[in-house]
């Protein structure tokens, strides 16, 4: 008997001793990151694990951005909302103007962390995700901006040397594409590409209230006539064969690039990597086009893709935390690291820099368009927007368009429902705060 | 009635129970929160909402794309209910008639309701498929232009094809249990004074079959209304432009993906009275002639 | 006899293109997945199965797959199975003993419950998703089991089924209460039976719960009328 008291007894010091003397404060990080991305945001949750001993980040892939999003949101509501939640450029004003949702990035590392400038962020990525007054409220994770992509074959094949940088370019060059056997032009995501990031390349206001970010009560200004004119050429290009239009899933346009239908196609700087290996062909990459009509000096581009929000009720301890690992996210290797694994931009000036120096950019040229891109002069209207219900708005937009490209509704109608629409939803949003 | 009831005051409480409590936690409970919330106006966190009464409602029926929505959810279910009905009495009545081979057909027919919606929108954009799918290039050789990613029509055609197709078996399933209840007696009896078969069908097989047929129809109506909503995310989405959206794929869009929970809570509660108007008819007047 | 031909003809036509119809799509994927994907891009899907049997559905099944490379197939079929068993038998249950205190007992609230349990009918999943995660959160339910199936169980398709079921057999109870069976013991005696005939049956409990109730009791029920008929003439 005696004796298997004292084993008990020993047995339970050992237990005792195995006990680690203090527990890691863990931090949920919620995202939708999925495939190769998911892979290296692991990778990163790991190294920063083992790079200290206080914290823990916890990352879970909840899906595609909308669904990572509405996780959140019931999250929340439950009171069980993770410490960094990422959200997506079009649910930006849903989760800044909750007021009280979460706690500026600004102030989170001011307070918590160890200081915070925004100009330490490139030009493109800064206001985004900022209030009026420039003060991030998010910060930019996995940003990048729309790029046009081209076949170098198919270009040599038609007898072109350079990519075209304007649109009146595109019109001389795609006969001479469509004689060579490719329709010249794809493009996958119509409200980006061809309406947000347009605006921002011609400096053309976007809607009013500064772009949403003074006030919920805007209207939203895509009825203009450079629009107008645009599309009504996206369907005079399509019935003449210049241009293709495979459907609104962003993957089936880009197949169509890859498999050789069309020579150009405009996508996301994200895109690089996986193009690069499932094409089987050169191409290269270069700016969105622009029309020297409206335009003769193009201003950048703004950046889509997500950022990571701090959400409101944790401990101060917690924010330590997380303040603790935003700060890690942009020291420059990090960035480096991210950039070159996924293709996504390098937020800071810093990292940057520091990939220029090390030589990356002469390996692979293409990988700095985008950045360069981004840090192109800005223009009163190239910080972006803040619209509320933008999701439902976006919406509103691939129908139109499809409309115009189906030949259902003319550019002009198309447009103007367009605007009675998605004021309809700002004025709903706008309802919400008052 | 001539059904003999128990009059009993505790047991019937006691069986009811289970069911009743787990629809008060988990469905009146979200459904009254749904319900308050389609009278609010309220951020997706929840943290400022006003009261509108009944704006949300009204933003409902005026919008556009909501009626787009109604008018195809109601093309559909009707196709999709009717087609899948016809398609799998023909089935079982056939199935029911032969002798050599019967188990085997039963069998085949049967086991395909075991794929869940998503699984048969997936199989059916293999079928779809513009690059290898069969039925895309089969449309297309005999000269119609289809297209579903473009065209509203041809997603249409996709999606209700592949509701009707899943559903053929449960409604196969039932109508071959149904049809194996009527006694071999009574079409036999029946023999004696109609010769045609057909007729033999409508006139006393299909009267016998009414409680089967009824549960179906009501069944297939809400499928169609509600469950089909694996088949529209996974194939078309509710493209191209909106068009292929049934009512409960909107509810999720502007719920889900769009955080506008009063506008969602309106649309589900304008949904919900739909479907209940719909079953209180056929509850009201066609099940006064399925005789049981 | 010409006649009688070609109705059987016709009957197995009607029949052979509906088993196409129905099973083509499973086939033609079937055969698709033991191919490798540039057979499938090269040349479209595939009729007869090919080589690749083995290593796809090792793949699927014991590799991580799926977003986050973290899944097994294996598991996602565990899990499938035990939810889907836990519905099945959830879902019966329930319903059944539902359906049964609606049909054959007479009391007051007897219409309203049935209408409420219908109710669930009208209102999805999809629409009452973000309560329900508050409340299975409430319960301290997330990330279990219990709390998968248990929300999905309030289900009105079973009760309306066993309601339909129950309406149509004739008046077995009539001439049961003259030997003074009650009403427990029918209950007992229909679940005894439907359990019993559980053990013959197909894929699926979910199935055979239903369709195996029906033929066993239709079964007992055509004895029965039977035997009504014979006293009616």
């Amino acid at each position: 008997m005696k004796k298997i008291i004292m084993k008990t007894i020993l047995a339970a010091g050992i237990a005792a001793l195995a006990i680690p003397a203090s527990a890691k404060t863990e931090l949920q990080w919620w995202h939708a990151m999925g495939g190769r991305l998911g892979e290296v945001v692991d990778e990163i949750a790991k190294n920063y694990n083992a790079s200290q001993s206080e914290y823990e980040i916890i990352p879970t892939y909840k899906g595609g951005y909308e669904d990572t999003m509405t996780a959140g949101i019931a999250a929340f509501r439950a009171k069980q909302q993770p410490h960094v939640l990422q959200i997506f450029d079009a649910g930006a004003a849903t989760i800044i103007n909750a007021p009280g949702a979460t706690i500026p990035v600004a102030d989170l590392m001011a307070e918590h962390g160890k200081g915070f400038d925004s100009n330490d962020y490139i030009e493109g990525v800064r206001y985004f995700y900022a209030d009026s007054a420039g003060k991030m409220i998010g910060m930019p994770f996995n940003s990048s901006t729309p790029l046009l992509y081209y076949n170098k074959d198919a270009f040599a094949a038609a007898g072109i040397a350079n990519p075209p940088a304007t649109w009146e370019e595109f019109e001389a060059i795609a006969p001479k594409l469509k004689a060579a056997g490719y329709t010249a032009l794809a493009q996958s995501h119509s409200p980006w590409i061809l309406s947000e990031n347009f605006h921002s390349r011609h400096n053309i206001q976007l809607s009013t209230g500064n772009n949403g970010y003074d006030s919920t009560d805007v209207k939203i200004l895509y009825n203009n006539d450079h629009m107008k004119m645009h599309w009504g050429k996206m369907k005079e290009w399509l019935d003449a064969g210049h241009y293709g239009f495979y459907g609104r899933a962003w993957g089936d346009n880009q197949d169509a690039f890859v498999q050789k239908k069309v020579a150009m196609w405009m996508g996301s700087s994200g895109s690089f990597g996986g193009l690069k290996k499932s094409t089987d062909f050169e191409f290269g990459t270069t700016f969105l086009p622009y029309w020297k009509s409206i335009i003769d000096e193009p201003k950048g581009t703004f950046i889509g893709g997500a950022a990571l929000f701090a959400m409101s009720g944790k401990s101060d301890a917690e924010y330590k935390g997380v303040a603790d690992f935003f700060a890690y996210m942009t020291n420059n290797e990090n960035q480096v690291f991210w950039h070159k694994e996924t293709g996504y931009v390098p937020i800071t000036t810093a990292a940057y820099a520091m990939a220029k120096a090390e030589g990356y950019y002469n390996e692979s040229p293409d990988a700095e368009i985008g950045i360069l891109q981004l840090s192109q002069p800005g223009g009163e209207w190239t910080k972006g927007y803040r619209l509320g219900y933008y999701v439902q708005i976006r919406e509103v937009m691939y129908k139109k368009y499809d409309d115009i490209l189906s030949g259902k509704s003319s550019v002009e109608k198309a447009f103007s429902e367009m605007e009675s629409e998605s004021n309809a939803l700002l004025e709903r949003f706008a309802a919400t705060y008052k | 009635m001539k059904r003999v009831q128990f009059e009993h005051s505790t047991i019937p409480y006691l069986f009811i129970a289970p069911q009743i409590a787990i629809i008060a936690i988990f469905f009146i409970w979200p459904a009254a929160q749904a319900i308050h919330q389609s009278f609010l106006l309220e951020d997706a966190f929840g943290l400022s909402s006003q009261f509108v009464w009944f704006r949300n409602y009204t933003d409902t029926i005026g919008d556009a794309a909501w009626l787009q929505a109604a008018w195809f959810t109601i093309i559909f279910s009707m196709l999709v209910t009717f087609l899948s009905l016809g398609i799998a009495l023909l089935l079982a009545v056939k199935a029911n008639e032969v002798i050599k081979g019967a188990s085997a057909y039963k069998t085949t027919l049967m086991w395909a309701y075991a794929i869940a919606p998503p699984v048969a929108g997936l199989m059916g954009n293999l079928m779809f498929h513009p690059l290898i799918g069969d039925l895309y290039k089969f449309f297309n050789a005999i000269g119609w232009d289809f297209d579903h990613k473009l065209d509203s029509f041809d997603a249409g055609f996709v999606v209700v094809l592949i509701a009707v197709w899943k559903q053929v078996s449960v409604n196969f399933i039932f109508f071959l249990s149904g049809l194996q209840g009527i006694s071999k007696a009574v079409n036999e009896a029946a023999m004696m004074d109609c010769k045609s078969p057909t007729r033999r069908f409508w006139t006393i097989t299909f009267p016998l079959l009414a409680p089967t047929t009824f549960f179906l129809m009501v069944i297939n109506i809400t499928y169609a209304f509600f469950e089909t909503f694996g088949i529209i995310d996974t194939t078309t989405g509710g493209s191209p432009g909106g068009a292929t959206n049934t009512l409960v794929y909107k509810v999720f869009q502007d719920g889900f993906r769009g955080a506008d929970l009063g506008g969602s809570s309106a649309q589900s509660v304008v949904l919900m009275l739909i479907v209940l108007a719909l079953t209180v008819i056929q509850f009201r007047f066609i099940e006064r002639k399925v005789h049981y | 006899m010409k006649n009688i031909n070609w109705r059987i003809l016709s009957n197995h036509i009607i029949l052979l293109l509906g088993v196409l119809f129905m099973s083509l799509p499973v086939w033609v994927a079937f055969s698709s997945s033991t191919h490798t994907a540039e057979t499938i891009l090269r040349e479209g899907l595939q009729f007869w199965p090919g080589p690749t049997f083995i290593e796809t559905y090792r793949e699927a099944m014991f590799e991580a797959g799926g977003v986050m490379k973290s899944v097994l197939g294996i598991t996602m079929l565990k899990n499938s199975l035990i939810l889907g068993i836990g519905f099945a038998v959830g879902k019966v249950i329930i319903s059944m003993l539902a359906a049964y205190a609606i049909v054959y007992f007479r009391f007051r609230l007897a219409t309203p419950l049935f209408w409420i349990i219908f109710l669930t009918l009208l209102l999805p999943l999809e629409v009452r998703i973000i309560p329900s995660y508050e409340i299975v959160a409430g319960l301290g339910l997330l990330d279990t089991n219990f709390g998968l199936i248990v929300p999905l169980i309030a289900s009105a398709t079973g009760t309306f089924f066993f309601r339909q079921f129950f309406k149509s057999i004739p008046e077995i109870i009539r001439s049961c209460s003259i030997g003074r069976c009650y009403s427990m013991a029918i209950f007992y005696r229909y679940a005894h039976s439907i359990i019993k005939n559980n053990d013959s049956s197909h894929f699926d409990h979910y199935v055979c719960c239903w369709v195996e109730p029906i033929s066993l009791a239709t079964n007992y029920d055509n004895k029965r009328r039977k035997l009504h008929t014979r006293n009616r003439h």
